[in-house]
This record gives structure tokens, sequence and C-alpha cells, in this order.
């Protein structure tokens, strides 16, 4: 399977619960069945505290379910050993809510850091990060430091960050969320690219524009889908 | 494979660069628990060099006399009596006694033996030897001499009285030495004029005693079994083994300490280091999350403390030679050197030699991936968005 082929990302009833104060348990995501198809553009939709980021960590494999599985392509990922787990992972692409990037590093290094472990010379990896910078509007900056961009230039190389290993697998957390109209769009416009072109695109978003975008709309609530 | 691990040593050592604050105070908690401990071995091995080669230079057998079990004076007989057993070359005999001098009682080590005995390692660097069947002439080790505040030609008040009434001593010289704590403590004079010091007529504390080493088993039990005066024998072997165990008995005792320090300093680097815990939990699951390994994430860690660990124990070698070389090993000296001030004022033997940079490394390294390492696997094991929250 080619890298410009999605992936099938199913959820199969899938729980995390997590410890809350004086023993209680605190169930983030509560018995969630989904999947998206190659291709699909799924938005996930929901208050805050809805479990949207927690959902979209369990899809991406950021996170383990306590409940239930998380089955790529048909793989259960609780079933594979952690090297199988690791190198199935760089399939996964994640843009992570408030950009999350590597602080005092060039954007160059921090949109190439997947291709690291791969050993892929420095050379390559600034071409390659010049490249998927341009692509996100930001080519110019690719010798800043995250604390010498805007939000909107840090969310878009997170977003060039989730690209540098071609994913056939992208997860979005609120994207475009405290973005300026210009980097919103482009933003928005990159995920309908990858959509298009045949990757799977999961999106958590508050944004209507993202949400009409979407091929299809999954709406949570407490945890769950309704 | 190759470029992988390449780009992921890269990367480790980058991340050290990446959080400046957290890598320098890492260093110098390091460097500050493994500087002590350095300068204590440098100490340590330049001693051991001293008495290895004040050994290798000295005699075969030292004869020392014995009443009631305990160190007593020789006879002057004893002398004729060792010479005379086959196998022996040549029996020196030596005084070695203490005294007190100046106004502040300055402790001084006096060495009473013939000037062709004095030790190859003592250089004169002013004035003479004392001449043969010359009363009164002495020679002061230069550390001695600043601490009294002699030259050469000053005489010496009356410090000693016996029955020919009160006698001062001339200096004739000033030397240096290989062995600094003679330089501190040190007088020489002829056996004669020691033992005028004492009025201790003919005697002496011991016999340097030189045989072939074929000989110097059967010439010590010879020596053990002469009635009169009762006699016991050091061979080199003996004499080296002592020093040692004296050496090691206080390397021992510094040690302890440092043990204490090292067992406290993982905590602390721990807690140095933890300084960016939330940080490095974070960058872990930052890594993870865009495909780094568990394993590739402990290498990068590792090569960032082994980075640090070199740079510490680099900090703490240089460290050490500037404490011991400028100011002569203050405050950790006298725990080696007995009778050594807390300042010393003389040149402390030292040497650093690869093997405690090698071992400081090694201190560092366990220091630092001690702190560093367990940090980095806790967050390399979480799940990504565990270890980012």
């Amino acid at each position: 399977m080619s890298a410009e082929e999605g992936m099938r990302v199913e959820a199969s009833g899938v729980a995390r619960a997590f410890p809350g104060e004086g023993g209680t348990v605190v169930r983030a995501v509560g018995g969630v069945s989904l999947a998206a198809e190659p291709g699909e553009m799924v938005a996930l939709a929901g208050r805050s505290g809805s479990g949207k980021t927690t959902l979209l960590c369990l899809l991406g494999s950021l996170d383990e379910p306590t409940e239930g599985r998380v089955l790529w392509d048909g793989a259960d990922l609780a079933r594979l050993g952690r090297g199988a787990r690791a190198a199935l992972a760089r399939s996964a692409g994640f843009v992570l809510q408030g950009s999350a990037l590597i602080r005092r590093m060039p954007l160059w290094e921090n949109v190439t850091q997947g291709l690291v472990p791969l050993g892929v010379p420095s050379a390559e990896r600034r071409d390659r990060a010049e490249a998927l910078l341009g692509r996100v509007g930001i080519g110019r900056l690719s010798g800043r430091r995250p604390e010498q961009l805007s939000a909107g230039e840090r969310q878009r190389a997170a977003l060039a960050r989730a690209l540098a290993l071609a994913p056939r697998l992208l997860l979005a957390d609120e994207p475009t969320s405290d973005l300026d109209p210009e980097s919103a769009a482009v933003v928005r416009g990159v995920l309908a690219e990858e959509g298009a072109a045949g990757r799977t695109v999961i999106v958590a978003t508050h944004d209507p524009e993202l949400l009409s975008a979407a091929g299809r709309v999954v709406r949570m609530e407490a945890g769950r889908v309704v | 494979m190759r470029g992988a691990l390449l780009g992921i040593a890269r990367s480790g050592a980058g991340a050290a660069a990446l959080h400046p604050l957290r890598s320098a105070v890492t260093v110098a908690c390091v460097a500050s628990i493994v500087l002590p401990w350095v300068v204590g071995t440098g100490i340590s091995r330049g001693l051991r060099e001293g008495i290895e080669a004040a050994v290798a230079a000295g005699p075969d057998l030292v004869v020392t006399g014995t009443r009631f079990g305990r160190p007593a004076p020789l006879p002057e007989e004893a002398a004729d009596l060792v010479r005379a057993i086959p196998g022996v070359a040549s029996v020196v005999p030596r005084v070695v006694g203490e005294l007190r001098l100046g106004d502040r009682g300055e402790s001084a080590v006096v060495v009473g033996v013939p000037a062709s005995e004095v030790p190859a390692t003592v250089r004169l660097v002013e004035g003479r030897l004392f001449a043969p069947g010359a009363p009164g002439e002495i020679v002061v080790g230069s550390g001695l001499a600043a601490r009294l505040g002699i030259r050469v030609g000053a005489v010496l008040p009356p410090f000693y009285r016996n029955e020919a009434g009160e006698r001062t001593s001339t200096v004739v010289g000033v030397f240096e030495s290989d062995a600094p704590l003679r330089q501190a403590h040190l007088l020489l004079a002829s056996i004669e004029t020691a033992r005028t010091f004492f009025a201790e007529g003919g005697a002496s504390t011991d016999l340097l005693v030189r045989c072939p080493e074929a000989f110097r088993e059967p010439v010590a039990r010879r020596i053990r079994a002469l009635e009169t005066p009762r006699l016991a024998v050091s061979t080199r072997d003996d004499v080296e083994a002592a020093l040692l165990r004296r050496a090691l008995d206080r390397e021992t005792l510094l040690q302890l300490p440092f043990v204490l320090a090292f067992a406290l300093g993982i905590p602390l680097v721990l807690v140095t280091s933890g300084a960016g815990l939330v940080e490095r939990r974070r960058e872990a699951g930052l890594l993870r999350a865009v495909g780094w390994s568990a394993d590739a994430l402990l290498l990068r860690a590792l090569v960032e403390s082994a980075l640090l660990a070199v740079a510490g124990a680099s900090i703490a070698v240089l460290g050490a030679a500037l404490w011991l070389g400028a100011l002569d090993g203050a405050g950790i000296a006298p725990v080696l050197l007995p009778g050594a001030d807390r300042v010393p004022g003389f040149r402390v033997p030292w040497r650093l030699g690869p093997e405690p940079a090698l071992l400081g490394l090694a201190v560092c390294a366990v220091l630092v991936a001690a702190g560093t390492l367990h940090s980095t696997w806790r967050a390399a094991s979480a799940p990504p968005a565990e270890a980012m929250r």
C-alpha cells in the first residue's frame, strides 16, 4: 500500500478512564465505536470536555484505551509488539492542540524530528522541511524558533510536521482554534487536500467551516457519540 | 541503521544545548560533587607514587630496637653486630626524632644520617650539605625554612640543652624535595649533630641495611635471632606495605564521605535535571507522537547524559588540577597528609593521571544517567498523550 492511500481506522467499544479525585474514576470516553475509511475526512464535534481530544488520541495511538480495541487496517494496536507499533505509528501524523513544538529548536528541525530515527540526513531533512513549510505558507521561517513565531505560524508548522512522514492517517486536534483567518484558511485547505489525496483525516474541531468541509461529522457528548 | 543511530546521537547532543540552564545546573551539580573526590584521589595517587619511589631508593632492611615490645633506641654496638652477619653489604645508623622550633613551636623532624645517605630526591636550592664532623650544621627543607623565616647562614637560637650547655645550630643549606612533606617539616643533619640534639650519645633510632636480594630473608632471620639487643626488622616490602596501608587507611577515611555524597548526588541530580522534568516528559511524549520509539528516546537521553557527564568530569578534573596546583589541595590535603595544615603552604604530592579522570567520568556518568535516564524511560514508556499531559 503506498503512502498516498489512506488507512481504515476503527474504534470498537473504546473507553478511556482516568483516576479522579478521592478515588473516583473519570470516564473521558465511554464505549465509542467509530470507523473512518481511506480518503474520508471525519470531524469530531462537541463541547469542550466532551471527549474529542481523548478519542482522537486513542484513534491516533497516542493513548491506550482502558476498554475496547483500536484497529488500523484491521490490526489491533494492543496486540502489536513495541517495535511493530512504533513502526506503524509512523503511518499517522498528529497535529496536537496548541501546536506543541519543541522550544529553542529551529522550525525545520521541529518539522522533521520524525525523520531523525529513520536516519534521514540533515541536509535532506532541511530540504523536506522547507518544502513542507512552504506548502503551509511559512517557508521563509524555517530557521526561526517557535518562540519567534505567532500562534498561527506555530500551528501551520505543527501541520507541516504532521505531514513530514507522509502519513496515511492524519489527525488534528482543534487545528484552527485561535488562528487568524489567513492561517485558519491555510490549515483547512491543507487538510482538505490531504483528504482529497486519499488519506484518512480525522479532526476534532469547533470550527464551522472545517465541520462543513468534513465528509462526516461525529458529535460527542460526555464521552459518547450522540 | 548507522545513519539512524548517528541522527539520534546528534539529536541527543543537541538536546544538551536545547536546554542550557538544565544542562548547566546538572553539569555544575555533578562537577561540584566529583571535584573534591578527584582532588583527594589525585593526592592519594601522588602519595603512593612518593611512597613507591622512596621505598625503591631506600634500604633493603630497616632495623629498629625494641624494649618491652615497644620501639627503643639502638645501642652503638648494634650496627657492628648486624654488620658482622654474612651477606650484609652495608649498615648505616640513622637518627629520626621530632623537635619544636621557633616561637610558634613549629614541628620539625630531624633526620641524622651520613651525607652519603641523604636521599637522591633531596635537591639543594641554597647553600651546601652539612660537612662530616662539623657539629651544629643543619640543612632545612624550603617549606620549614619559609615557616621559620630562616635562610642559609641563620643561626638557630638555643633550642636544645644538654650536659654540655646550650648549643646553637647554623643553617648551611636549604633543600627542596620530590616529597613535599619533607620540605615542610624536615631538617637534615649529620648523625652526630642529631644525636647531640637529643643527648643520645652513640644511640640511633634505626639501622639502614643493604644486602643482595637473595640474602634479605636469611639476614632478616639472623637479625631477629639476636638476643641482645632485641631487634625488629622490616624488609623493603614490609615498609612499603605499612606505608601504603597507612595511606589506604586515610584514603578510606576520605572515601566514606564521598560515598555518602555520591549517594546523595543521585537524588540531587534527579532534582536538578528534574527541574526540567515536566519539559523532559513533554518532549519525550512529543517525540513519541512524531514517530520516535522508546528505545530511540533512551539512546538520545543516553547521549545527552554522556555529554553532560564528560562536561562535568572535565570541569572536575580541571578544577582539581587548579585546586591541587594553586591551592595545594587546601581542605582535603590534611586528611591524607598527617601534619599538613588546612591550607598546607607547601606543594602537596599529586598526580592526575588517566585513572582519576576516568573514574571521575564514570562517577559523573552514573550520577547523570541515574538522574536522567529513569525519568526519560518513564516518559518514553508511557503513552505519548500521557507523557505530554
